[in-house]
C-alpha cells in the first residue's frame, strides 16, 4: 500500500465516468476511437474451472493530469481472493480532456461460478469497479426425448 | 497463465474526424503483437482483502475527492466494515467495494448536513468539517 506522502502531488485523483466489460476493445489507430464489442455482465459456462478466452475492459476518466500507475485487480467477490492483477503506467497530458483506457485480457482462469469484480486504481487510489457473474449454462429442455431414448 | 494486450491510453481528439478521401486501410501490426502481451500475476488461491485502501471516490457525482481518504477495512462475519477513523464514520457491505461505497454515501450526506449548519458547529463537528473540506470538493 502506498503511503499518502508518497503520492505524486501533481497527479490529482481522477474521477471514473465509465468502467465497462466487453468481449474486446478495438482501438482505431487512425481516429483513436475505441469500439467496444459485446458488452456483457454475465458469462455462461457449462462447467468450472473454465477459461474466459477474451475479455476487454474500457474506462473513461476525467479530472486527472500527469503520470499515473493504473492498476486493475480481478477478485472473486465470494472471498475477495485475487485472480489477477495488471499494472501499467499511463500519461495524462491534457488535464481538460478525458482519458480513455482500454485493455484486452486473454485466458482468465475462473475456478468457480459466482460474482467477480474488476477494481480500478490510479496510484493505488481506488476509483471504481465493474462486476460480472459467471453462471452455469443451462441448456434448454428438448420438446421431445433424444433419439434412441424413447420407450 | 493469463495475458493481456498492451493497454491503450488516448485522449479523444477535439475536432471532428474528416471524411477520408477514398478508402484507407489501417494495418493492425500483427507482427508486433507478441511484444504487446503482458504477463499477469495469477494467484488463484490467495486472499488479498486489503486492510486499508485509499478511497478516491464517494460514488456521488456531486462530489470530487481531492485528497485520497485512508479507509480501514475490517471483516466481520459476512460483512466488511470500512472506516474513516479521522472523522469516525463507517460504511458496511458484503465486499470491500460495497463497504467503501456505503462509506462514500455516508460522507456525502455528512458533508451536505454540515454544510447547511456550518455556522452552528461545535468544536468536534468543526474539526470534522475542516477534515471533509481537505478531502472533498463539491461540484457546482
Amino acid at each position: 500500500m502506498t503511503e499518502l506522502s508518497s503520492l505524486p502531488e501533481n497527479s490529482p485523483v481522477p474521477t471514473l465516468l465509465a468502467f465497462l466489460i466487453c468481449e474486446s476493445v478495438i482501438h482505431d489507430a487512425e481516429t483513436q476511437k475505441k469500439t467496444l464489442v459485446g458488452l456483457f455482465d454475465n458469462f455462461l459456462s457449462s462447467a468450472v474451472p473454465c477459461l474466459i478466452a477474451g475479455l476487454g475492459l474500457y474506462a473513461k476518466l476525467v479530472e486527472g493530469s500527469g503520470q499515473y500507475i493504473f492498476k486493475i485487480r480481478l477478485v472473486n467477490l465470494k472471498d475477495e481472493s485475487q485472480l489477477l492483477e495488471l499494472s501499467t503506467p499511463g500519461n495524462w497530458p491534457v488535464a481538460e480532456a478525458p482519458l480513455e483506457f482500454g485493455v484486452n485480457i486473454r485466458g482468465i482462469p475462473v475456478q468457480a461460478f459466482g460474482s467477480y469484480e474488476f477494481q480500478l486504481y490510479a496510484n493505488d487510489v481506488y476509483l471504481g469497479r465493474a462486476v460480472f457473474r459467471v453462471e452455469k449454462l443451462q441448456l434448454p429442455q428438448l420438446p421431445f426425448p433424444p433419439p434412441g431414448t424413447e420407450r | 497463465m493469463a495475458s493481456a494486450t498492451k493497454p491503450m491510453f488516448t485522449q479523444p481528439p477535439p475536432d471532428v474526424v474528416p471524411a477520408p478521401a477514398g478508402v484507407k486501410f489501417v494495418p493492425f501490426g500483427l507482427g508486433e503483437q507478441k511484444s504487446d502481451v503482458y504477463t499477469l500475476i495469477y494467484e488463484p488461491h490467495s486472499t488479498h482483502r486489503p486492510e486499508r485502501i485509499l478511497l478516491g471516490t464517494l460514488g456521488d457525482l456531486g462530489f470530487r475527492v481531492i485528497k485520497p481518504i485512508v479507509v480501514n477495512l475490517e471483516p466481520r462475519d459476512t460483512t466488511v466494515v470500512a472506516s474513516w477513523l479521522e472523522i469516525d464514520e463507517f460504511g458496511t457491505g458484503s465486499s470491500t467495494s460495497l463497504a467503501a461505497e456505503d462509506l462514500g454515501r455516508t460522507v456525502a450526506e455528512l458533508y451536505r448536513s454540515l454544510h447547511n449548519d456550518q455556522d452552528k458547529l461545535g468544536p468536534d463537528l468543526r474539526r470534522v468539517w475542516v477534515t471533509l473540506q481537505e478531502h472533498i470538493l463539491p461540484r457546482r
